[in-house]
């Protein structure tokens, strides 16, 4: 994806002005908050009445909205057949067709049997930040681009990302829909998303590839790590279901059974932060402390998702209490995270604040039977 | 950033008529996929939804929805985010 420069002005105050990051981080968050409180309009709590006695008759023709209109329902080979890198793309559709509902894959098949590729050079990407892009792709010209130097060995992971992309994409009315990204072309060019899609298309990725082959970039590692963590909260097959379908609504309606509108916006927000600025060249002390401040909202706030999902779950009925213990005692010993990046240590999420969201959230008193849980599990935990 | 979607109906003497989708989805049990939609005009107070059966690659054809459980189904989905009046 081209590096994405929406977040200039927040850079320039950090140098002109020397604020608090955090505050930093809070005037973005209100671009974020309007613009899903746009994406999820329809949640109107507005009356209805089913009119179950309309029958629309006399149809000479229906035009559906773009995301349901399948033009195709199978991969055409021999309009592919031109295609520069066919095995790969061969390989991709076989994969797609094996491992994915067809009733989700309207847009794969919509892209692909009209997709074009070309080779140019990210000449200001290359300038800005520390890796090169090895490609992009753009929903509206269903066109991937692929840098023309790629070495042999890179070709088949960097198509096969670009290839995840074109799989769940649609453009309509000047907006590029993409997996869980959407960029509005028409209003001088805002995005949402990136980090939560280019983490989802990577993991998917590297799902489908030899993970040998992994694509370096530091901001897909940290998104890869993010997602599986997201993915844990929403499902992995209503996910794959979201991406493909290119429904970021649907995802942040998941994400509200668990929490605020207010907390969704925030972590998007800082999954975006973070993944545009971990690659850029020469970031100052303000921008690695606002990164410092993105992740543990992040990583906070998938905890506190998570353990509220689990208390539902128990109240439900469809987990006891011990089985409750056990599954957040298993999280609070494994989900600690941090990440050492270009020779700057952050701190993702520790047991302490663990301990202290999963006190708020479900008492004292549970936290205690964790500790238990947990001291006879691994003997050594509480040193 | 208006998100709505639209469905468009075309009947033989060439008028169109515009719908705003509401959902859309498609159901294991039935193996169908649901279109609900509304002219977002009212009957007593109420806004008009209409749902039929769509079949992704046939431009031409829209059915009706047949059984209470699609029905009910339907209705299910679309409590969701909307309160349902007097049927």
């Amino acid at each position: 994806m081209d590096a994405n420069m929406y977040d200039a002005s927040a850079e320039l105050l950090s140098s002109l002005m020397k604020v608090d990051p955090t505050l930093l981080v809070n005037i973005m968050m209100p671009i974020v908050v309007l613009n899903i409180s746009s994406i999820i309009a329809s949640k109107k709590y507005v009356k209805y009445k089913l009119q179950k006695d309309f029958k629309p008759t006399d149809i000479s023709k229906i035009a559906l909205p773009p995301k349901l209109d399948q033009k195709y329902s199978e991969v055409d080979i021999e309009k592919l057949v031109e295609f520069e890198y066919l095995e790969i793309l061969i390989s991709f559709v076989n994969y797609i067709e094996e491992n994915f509902s067809n009733c989700d894959l309207t847009n794969f098949y919509n892209n692909i049997n009209e997709l074009k590729t070309k080779e140019k050079e990210f000449i200001l990407t290359e300038l800005l930040t520390i890796k090169t892009p090895g490609g992009t792709y753009k929903p509206k010209s269903n066109v991937i681009s692929l840098h023309k130097d790629l070495s042999f060995e890179s070709i088949n992971p960097i198509l096969f990302h670009e290839l995840f992309h074109m799989a769940s994409s649609v453009y309509d009315n000047g907006i590029s829909y993409i997996g869980f990204s959407q960029k509005n072309h028409k209003e001088g060019t805002w995005s949402i998303g990136d980090g939560i899609n280019e983490g989802y298309t990577e993991l998917l990725r590297r799902r489908a590839c030899d993970e040998k082959k992994e694509l370096t970039k530091i901001n897909y590692d940290v998104s890869v790590e993010i997602v599986k963590r997201l993915e844990e909260i929403v499902g992995k097959d209503r996910m794959q279901q979201l991406y493909f379908k290119a429904d970021l609504p649907g995802l942040i309606k998941e994400l509200e059974k668990y929490s605020t509108e207010d907390e969704i916006a925030q972590f998007i927000s800082g999954t975006d932060f973070i993944y545009n600025k971990l690659e850029f060249r020469n970031i100052d002390d303000n921008i690695i402390e606002m990164i410092r401040e993105s992740f543990k909202n992040v990583y906070e706030y998938m905890f506190k998702a998570l353990v509220r999902k689990e208390k539902l779950n128990y109240e439900d009925g469809l987990i006891d209490e011990k089985e409750l213990v056990k599954i957040i005692a298993d999280k609070v010993m494994k989900y600690e995270k941090d990440h050492y990046i270009d020779y700057k240590y952050y701190i993702c999420i520790t047991r302490d604040t663990m301990k202290e969201i999963v006190k708020s959230t479900l008492g004292e008193d549970f936290m205690k039977k964790v500790n238990e849980e947990n001291e006879n599990s691994y003997p050594f935990w509480g040193i | 950033m208006d998100n709505k979607e639209v469905l468009k109906i075309e009947d033989n003497n060439g008028n169109i008529t515009e719908y705003e989708v509401l959902l859309a989805f498609y159901w294991f049990k039935t193996k169908k996929y649901y279109i609900v939609y509304t002219d977002n005009l009212e009957t007593d107070g109420a806004l008009n939804v209409y749902a039929s059966i769509y079949y992704p690659n046939d431009k031409t054809r829209l059915d009706s929805i047949e059984t209470e459980e699609e029905w009910n189904e339907i209705e299910a989905r679309l409590n969701d985010d909307y309160e349902r009046g007097d049927n």
